[in-house]
């Protein structure tokens, strides 16, 4: 579904990214670990593009989204994602955001682009906000109804970019458990995360970078409990030790 | 003591209104004019690729900095000689669009700039064309911010339009001047030119208020 070969990055002379090789199979559930500042968001962003690379190739459902005349509004349609600040439109209502992207780039009727997004937001638990405009929501609420507009245009993968960083604890345990039905649903997903417990309970392989390169990958089981490299292992303890905190 | 003699300007009415008339012409279409310029040459200035971007951006530079009155001059007699010939008042609608435009052009592109670059990519992450993020993603947030240093450029455009006296068009400022002229009456004709203004220009900020009011997002007011 998603395969990377041979991707480097680097922001101003800043090797973000280092020579990345991997792939992603449909209907697999990837988390991305690893320390701040160690290329997690921009690995997610290079996949719809959002993020042009320097070197290497991405292929998405085996088109190649670097290449110079791929039609990125066609992949980026397919590709939900979904941002660590939620990124709703502030002028338009709960409804109006979830119905924008299939009515203007599906071309689906207003009607049945209404319906749906009714069933969309019954499942994200919010059918009584539909009339709202994000700011009279809560963050967890904003997040919902955000995963709620990138399933709306039906797409083959999910990306996650760090979805609960920006809430409370009570917050982020409303959007994970949303991010968990989809993933019973077969939904093919990549989440960038700093929930260590999220990541072990959904993800089906963690992947641990660390300065642009993939240090570790593996089942959860693997990487939590028999970490083979020394960096991982620094990192889950640090990480661990906040999450009890 | 000078003597206020309210009788030449009444008698002057029906003259001046017809050129209340031409300013008013001239004024509403040069800034709707202006506006679609300042548009498109602000979508090509931050969505555009380079040549587009450069073209923008040279527009705006060379006409933000250069006398409206030059280029005036330059479009009313430059213009035939490459064998176009547009009547005095098309001139004028022409290079005041092409002013205002400019100026235009910078309060949409500050606007925009305000409307963080997440929205833009959380736009195009769902599929959406970058002209329909332009259009209903960045604009409509940007216009609230817009609203009133747009509201000054169109009333900016109706007080340049006076220049257009210069090039023969008979609008009220040309009136108002040669009422003065003729009567020997500068001090009535000349305050009674700039309440006219005023009015025309009022009822201009009094709309921006009512637009601003308008467009403000819902649930803003209740948190910000």
């Amino acid at each position: 579904m998603i395969t990377f070969e041979n991707v480097s990055k680097s922001y101003k002379g800043l090797n973000v990214l280092k020579n990345i090789n991997v792939t992603i199979d449909k209907e697999e559930i990837v988390a991305i670990i690893g320390p701040s500042g160690c290329g997690k968001s921009t690995f997610l962003k290079c996949i719809n593009g959002l993020v042009p690379v320097n070197k290497g190739k991405i292929f998405v459902d085996q088109i190649d989204v670097t290449a110079k005349d791929v039609d990125l509004n066609k992949i980026r349609s397919e590709v939900g994602i979904v941002f660590q600040q939620f990124n709703l439109f502030p002028h338009l209502t709960v409804m109006e955001n979830v119905t924008l992207a299939p009515i203007k780039v599906r071309k689906i009727k207003e009607n049945e682009s209404k319906i749906q997004a009714l069933h969309l937001l019954e499942k994200v638990g919010l059918l009584d906000k539909i009339d709202k405009y994000p700011e009279q929501l809560s963050g967890g609420q904003a997040q919902r109804v955000a995963i709620a507009r990138s399933l709306a245009m039906q797409p083959k993968i999910m990306l996650f970019d760090e979805p609960t960083s920006a809430l409370d604890p009570q917050m982020t345990q409303e959007v994970l458990d949303t991010i968990k039905t989809l993933a019973k649903e077969g939904m093919t997903m990549v989440v960038v995360t700093h929930e260590m417990n999220f990541a072990r309970e959904v993800a089906n392989r963690i992947i641990f970078l660390d300065r642009g390169q993939i240090i570790e990958e593996g089942s959860a089981d693997k990487i939590f409990d028999n970490p083979q490299s020394n960096i991982t292992r620094e990192f889950l303890k640090s990480a661990f030790k906040k999450e009890l905190v | 003591m000078y003597n206020f003699d309210t009788s030449v300007i009444l008698e002057s009415i029906p003259f001046l209104i017809e050129g209340i008339k031409i300013t008013l012409f001239i004024s509403v279409i040069s800034s709707i004019c202006a506006f679609l310029i300042g548009l498109i040459t602000v979508f090509f200035r931050t969505m555009g690729s380079k040549p587009l971007k450069f073209i923008a951006v040279s527009y705006v530079e060379i006409i933000r900095n250069t006398p409206l009155l030059i280029q005036l001059y330059f479009i009313y007699k430059s213009l035939p000689a490459i064998g176009l010939m547009l009547p005095p008042i098309g001139c004028g609608i022409l290079a005041l669009s092409l002013y205002t435009g400019a100026f235009i052009s910078e309060v949409l592109r500050a606007g925009i700039n305000s409307v963080a670059s997440e929205q833009y990519q959380a736009s195009i992450s769902l599929g959406l064309s970058k002209f329909q993020t332009f259009r209903l993603v960045i604009f409509p947030q940007a216009i609230r911010i817009i609203i009133p240093p747009l509201g000054s450029q169109f009333i900016n455009a109706i007080k340049n339009s006076s220049l257009v006296s210069f090039i023969s068009v008979t609008d009220l400022f040309y009136r108002v001047y040669k009422g003065a002229v003729d009567d020997f009456r500068f001090f009535e004709f000349f305050i009674t030119g700039a309440l006219i203004y005023m009015m025309l220009t009022g009822t201009v900020a009094l709309l921006t208020n009512i637009f601003e009011n308008q467009f403000k997002i819902q649930g803003r007011s209740v948190k910000a």
